[in-house]
């Protein structure tokens, strides 16, 4: 069990409300954005932008830059762990 | 349609670029802009690039009217402009309209826990030591209410005369045609319209989350834009039955249902609100075009789209805001009194920074100051577009030969269809009862209510407490009605508007730094918001228009509604009084139908 990526889950329904939703719901591969799975709007995308500068340092100047960032949980995870600094 | 002409006599104003229209008219026209890297902790934590008011100008007005410095930055200004606009005539018989987006939101700076702990009812507070002008109490200088009491009362102008809306960015619009659909109606012959804003730590950090500032002064449509810039000002009107000058003789507002923060792909709801106002005034082309011209790069893409639509592609446009910063509620009116120089003077002032057209449809642009066609009335269209998904426009027209006057008012009569009433944890349609919980605490009401009345909706749970509550008000009120999307308006009002949120936000800036704001509680920093997750739900795109008001009568609004419906040719309008803080809400909702 890769253990970002479970955190990774955990603080994105925090971070984004996504109330109805458990981590099992989240398939690490599938797009984030998009019109199936998490319904995620721009207002989500600049919520993730925060949650990557304030839990991993990681500074993306507006969403287009993160759109192949946060494609999906693992890009996510694999992104962190090449730029970020976890603590 | 309301078809009358409306007369700006007197105008005023205070911005970046200084005092008076005289002076920020001439700037304009030398290509002078008020937008300039700023260090200043009450406007920001770090450097921004934004059209500040010089603190000499504040300190002139604050001598001239107020030595013991009882009023804030956002007042000081309104008392001033509105001052100039009256000059000898005295506010005798005068309506007043104030438009703020923010207005004396820096008083909850320091003051976020005290406001957290407030309970109406019991008007407890806990820790306070000294009262302030921004201390809890519904009667605080806080909430929108009072501050444009504390304001009107300078001049004598009672509360009854005194109408105060916050609509986001078109705020200053909404005002110029709430005034001007008053004035048709008869109830007014004259009044003063006033849009403000102030800048402050709540505002730009909550911009700077949304990453849509720019660094440098902003560059409205040109492929390089990269933002917007903030600003403050004031501006005030005073608009009159008759005159000779600029009148204005079509308004409309309209929501493009659907995004709170984004602007509409199509355009299409800036474009109807476009073709209504020209409708209104009877108009098939335009002089000039003025639009809100953010330099965001999905504003200025829609601006372009709705324009295509309403086919004045070729008419000369621009955008003021690299001149004086996007100062929200006070851009509408500011940027109007400009429109109205720039007719009366046969020039339109360049759009400075605009090199390369970077928008998808054709736009006529100009970086320098294009002359107007002389000898013939001239015509402008003024527009701008807010968070919410609010649009609104104005039709200005200059007939130096002809004088003209309003045509007689029109009535509308409207019927009350359906009531819902939110309250204690009970929802009510039509006084019986459809819905309730055991529970006293709101959030769990709330999501049990939508669980049971609501069609099923991931994004219910992304908005914040007064969403909610308008959200499973209206679901119930608009259950099995059907109407075409922009036969149906949305006027709600309040006391405390998005306070509950505001006090959010700002514990957030103040518990750690304005870097770690929130994009997504910030987006409800604003009393219409709520509307416009109503409008997306429920496909309103006529006017979404709030007002501040403690009335749970309804009675205000649903006058206004009235006009509303005449004004835009609504068959259905929603009017209602919203209120949540700290757990206590209140909800009384109407569908008014035209006879």
């Amino acid at each position: 069990m890769d253990e970002l990526i479970e955190k990774l889950k955990a603080q994105l329904i925090e971070a984004l409300n996504l109330e109805e939703i458990t981590p099992e719901d989240i398939d690490p591969e599938a797009p984030l954005f998009g019109d199936d799975g998490l319904g995620l709007d721009s207002i989500d995308a600049l919520e993730i932008i925060l949650l990557l500068d304030k839990d991993y340092g990681i500074k993306l100047k507006n969403p287009a830059e993160g759109k192949q960032v946060f494609y999906s949980v693992k890009t996510m995870a694999d992104y962190i762990r090449e730029h970020g600094k976890t603590a | 349609m309301l078809k009358g002409k409306v007369f700006i006599s007197a105008s005023a104003m205070v911005t970046s670029l200084g005092e008076g229209v005289e002076r920020n008219f001439s700037s304009l026209l030398r290509g002078e802009v008020g937008v300039r890297r700023v260090v200043n902790p009450r406007v920001a934590q770090s450097p921004v690039t934004a059209g500040i008011i010089p603190d000499s100008v504040y300190d002139a007005l604050y001598e001239r009217y107020d030595r013991q410095w009882t009023l804030t930055l956002t007042e000081i200004i309104a008392v001033h402009c509105i001052s100039s606009v009256l000059g000898n005539r005295g506010a005798d018989g005068i309506g007043l309209v104030i438009a703020s987006a923010k207005g004396n939101i820096s008083l909850l700076e320091g003051h976020s826990a005290e406001w957290a702990e407030f309970r109406e009812e019991t008007g407890e507070v806990v820790g306070v030591v000294a009262q302030h002008p921004g201390s809890p109490g519904a009667d605080s200088a806080l909430l929108l209410g009072p501050m444009a009491r504390r304001i009107a009362s300078r001049f004598g102008v009672n509360a009854d005369d005194t109408f105060v809306v916050s609509n986001a960015c078109i705020s200053g619009i909404t005002a110029v045609a709430v005034a001007r659909r008053l004035i048709l109606s008869g109830r007014y012959k004259e009044m003063v319209v006033v849009g403000v804003d102030t800048q402050n730590r709540f505002i730009t950090s909550g911009f700077a989350s949304f990453k849509s500032l720019s660094d440098d002064v902003c560059r409205p449509y040109d492929e390089s834009r990269c933002g917007l810039n903030l600003g403050e000002a004031c501006g005030a009107m005073l608009l009159t039955t008759e005159g000779d000058g600029v009148c204005i003789s079509g308004a409309a507002l309209t929501d493009d249902a659907n995004h709170i923060s984004g602007p509409s792909r199509t355009g299409d709801g800036l474009y109807f609100a476009m073709r209504k106002a020209m409708s209104e005034a009877g108009a098939d082309n335009v002089d000039m075009l003025q639009m809100h011209g953010t330099a965001t790069a999905y504003n200025d893409e829609m601006e372009s789209k709705a324009c295509s639509l309403a086919g004045l592609q070729n008419v000369p446009v621009q955008s003021l805001k690299p001149y004086f910063g996007h100062t929200m509620g006070a851009s509408g009116v500011i940027e109007t009194i400009i429109a109205a120089e720039e007719l009366r003077n046969y020039i339109l002032a360049g759009t400075p920074g605009f090199e390369t057209l970077g928008v998808p449809m054709s736009l006529n642009i100009s970086r320098s100051n294009v002359e107007l066609p002389s000898g013939k009335p001239l015509r402008a269209l003024k527009t701008a577009s807010g968070f919410g998904g609010t649009n609104a426009a104005l039709l200005l027209e200059y007939h130096p030969q002809d004088a003209l006057s309003c045509e007689s008012p029109v009535k509308v009569n409207a019927d009350v269809l359906r009531t819902v009433l939110v309250e204690s944890s009970r929802i009510l349609l039509n006084d019986k009862e459809v819905y309730s919980s055991d529970s006293g605490d709101f959030q769990d009401f709330i999501r049990s209510a939508f669980k049971t009345v609501c069609a099923p909706n991931m994004k219910f749970y992304k908005m914040d407490s007064l969403s909610k509550l308008g959200y499973v008000a209206s679901e119930v009120l608009l259950d099995g009605i059907e109407y075409g999307e922009e036969d149906c308006g949305l006027i709600l009002s309040g006391v405390y508007g998005s306070l509950d949120t505001d006090i959010r936000h700002q514990q957030i800036i103040d518990s750690e730094t304005d870097a770690s704001a929130s994009p997504a509680v910030f987006v409800y920093t604003l009393p219409n918001v709520v509307e416009g997750e109503i409008s997306i739900r429920h496909h309103i795109k006529g006017e979404n228009t709030w007002f501040w008001s403690d009335d749970r009568t309804l009675s205000d609004v649903r006058e206004y509604a009235a006009l509303s419906m005449s004004a835009q040719n609504m068959k259905y309008c929603i009017v209602g009084h919203i209120d949540f803080l700290n757990g206590r809400y209140f909800a009384k909702f109407e569908l008014l139908v035209r006879r």
